[in-house]
């Protein structure tokens, strides 16, 4: 079983890299006659050379560690805070009543839009932090808000049975019952927040991260340096989506549904 | 703990309100049940058996006419009353051992284990303590949910087509285990089915009820002697007598609509 398993992913795997493949292909076919501009259009060996003086220097290490533990920070921050939000409008009818609206307008309110805002409130690395926690706590609030009201009546009966307080039926029924919901909604979060923690860095510069270098990089008409930075963002957003699913997988194994029989 | 669990059930009547028009699911119910009876409830599909065991387990509140339990008033679910749903509602992000210890109240950690291990061993699920709800059989699911009901010592114990997801073999076999839980536990059982035989092999009483709205019919007592033949000769004529119920009934039925 375990075979099949693995021949279905490692082919997918390989149904997946066609494309990039055939694109890396037609870029350096493209390069090599000179079909584009080599100066605006670095060619695939400019763009490895390129990595291979900013890894050798530090410098791309270096902002990859600092976007990375950037967007720990403000995923962590705002998931959490969109966690307790959720619970508190999945249980609390007032609390929805109350919070709700002025939620859902807010929501609506593009990201970057808060940027100047938030430039103003602080400087330097709070914001930009605030910034990703923002966006990280939207979808991570909404999905528990679902899941907590998509805990089966059946499973609500069964605590009244028993004579559940109010405590246990939400440690041991609500919880669980809401967690698989509560991950996707953390999965998009850390999207999310992968997304602005780029944008925070050129929305307010100078902190250094991958979006800075690549800003950097940009003004400086070092495009075979833009092309590492997108190529990097890309990658490490890619690997957080797949750690993510495994996380959930391995939360929801109970869940017997035609994704996770996959 | 006493083995009391005498119920009483009087003029019930219960409707539930509707956009249209009310739905009238129960009528006039009366039923008295003895401490340590076997009860079979059996009827056509919707005619409220599932219904009825509600009320009796307390999660339907308003209604009208009184369910008591040992000459008290029914004031919502409580611990000595148990159920096992006709779905059995396991909770799926839970082992079978957590699914049942969850449902212990007030024991140390050390006496829930006990209890655990000893349901676990009572419905015969040794083994598949770690084993999860999907990774059960539908009978074994139904098992568990037995366990998990028992584990506060109920006086009565509500069972909803416990059966129903079984073949006629494994069937046969679990009658002969709720019998022999029944007399270690000396607990009233009122079991929803749709087999006559089950309600025959197992039953003291049996409760046929009619549809639209929901009534009992008529109510049969089985005084044939323990462990029941199913291929006696009383059996097969307390069989005919049963059966005839559900004629006469489909037979009034017919008449009516002409
Ligand atoms: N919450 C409800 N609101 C409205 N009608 C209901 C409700 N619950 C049950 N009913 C109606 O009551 C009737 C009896 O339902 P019930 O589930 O008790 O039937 P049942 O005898 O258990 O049937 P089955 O053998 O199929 O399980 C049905 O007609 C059903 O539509
Ligand atoms: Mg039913």
């Amino acid at each position: 079983m375990n075979v099949t398993v693995d021949r279905t992913r490692i082919a997918r795997f390989a149904e997946g890299g066609f494309l990039p493949a055939g694109l890396l292909l037609a870029w350096y076919l493209l390069t090599k006659y000179h079909l584009i501009d080599p100066h605006s259009y670095p060619s695939p060996s400019d763009v490895l050379n390129g990595f291979l003086a900013v890894w050798k220097d530090g410098s791309f290490t270096e902002n990859l560690l600092i976007s990375i533990v950037r967007v720990c920070r403000g995923f962590l921050a705002g998931a959490s805070f969109g966690y307790l939000l959720g619970i508190l409008i999945g249980l609390s009818k007032t609390a929805d009543k109350l919070i709700s609206p002025l939620f859902n307008a807010v929501r609506q309110v593009p990201i970057p839009a808060f940027a100047p805002l938030l430039v103003l409130v602080s400087i330097g690395e709070p914001s930009r932090v605030l910034f990703i926690a923002i966006g990280a706590c939207y979808p991570v609030a909404l999905n528990t808000v679902e899941g907590i009201r998509c805990v089966k009546r059946e499973y609500h009966e069964v605590s009244e049975v028993f004579r559940f307080g109010k405590l246990k039926r939400f440690l041991k029924i609500v919880l669980p019952s809401s967690f698989p919901s509560t991950l996707t909604g953390l999965r998009i979060g850390l999207s999310v927040s992968w997304l602005l923690v780029v944008a925070a860095e050129i929305f307010m510069s100078s902190g250094g991260g991958i979006g800075d270098m690549m800003w950097g990089c940009r003004e400086m008409s070092r495009n075979d340096l833009v092309i590492v930075c997108i190529v990097t963002i890309a990658l490490v957003g890619f690997t957080m989506n797949i750690l993510m699913k495994m996380l959930e997988r391995v939360f929801s194994s109970w869940r017997v549904t035609l994704k996770n029989a996959r | 703990m006493s083995n009391t669990g005498a119920l009483e059930i009087r003029n019930v009547r219960k409707t539930y309100p509707g956009k249209e028009r009310d739905v009238h699911v129960l009528e006039n119910i009366n039923l008295s049940i003895k401490p340590g009876e076997f009860v079979s409830i059996i009827g056509l599909s919707g005619c409220g058996k599932t219904t009825l065991l509600r009320h009796i387990v307390g999660l339907e509140s308003e209604y009208e006419g009184d369910i008591l339990l040992d000459g008290k008033r029914l004031n919502g679910p409580s611990l000595d009353r148990g159920i096992v749903f006709q779905d059995h509602r396991l909770f799926p992000w839970l082992t079978v051992e957590k699914n049942i210890a969850l449902g212990i109240v007030g024991k140390s950690e050390k006496e829930k284990k006990e209890i655990v291990d000893s349901h676990i061993e009572l419905v015969g699920l040794k083994g598949f303590e770690k084993s999860y709800p999907y990774q059960l059989s539908g009978g074994m699911s139904q098992r568990a949910a037995i366990a998990r009901a028992l584990v506060n010592q109920p006086k009565i114990l509500l069972l909803d087509e416990p059966l129903g997801a079984l073949d006629a073999l494994t069937r046969m076999y679990m009658h002969n285990e709720l019998e022999r839980i029944w007399e270690k536990e000396k607990i009233t059982m009122i079991m929803v089915t749709h087999d006559v035989e089950e309600a025959l092999y197992l039953s003291d009483k049996i409760v046929v009820m009619s549809a639209k709205p929901g009534r009992i019919q008529k109510v049969l007592n089985v005084s044939l002697p323990r462990p029941r033949d199913r291929a006696g000769h009383d059996f097969a004529d307390m069989k005919e007598q049963v059966l005839e119920e559900f004629m006469l009934h489909t037979e009034h039925h017919f008449s009516y609509a002409i």
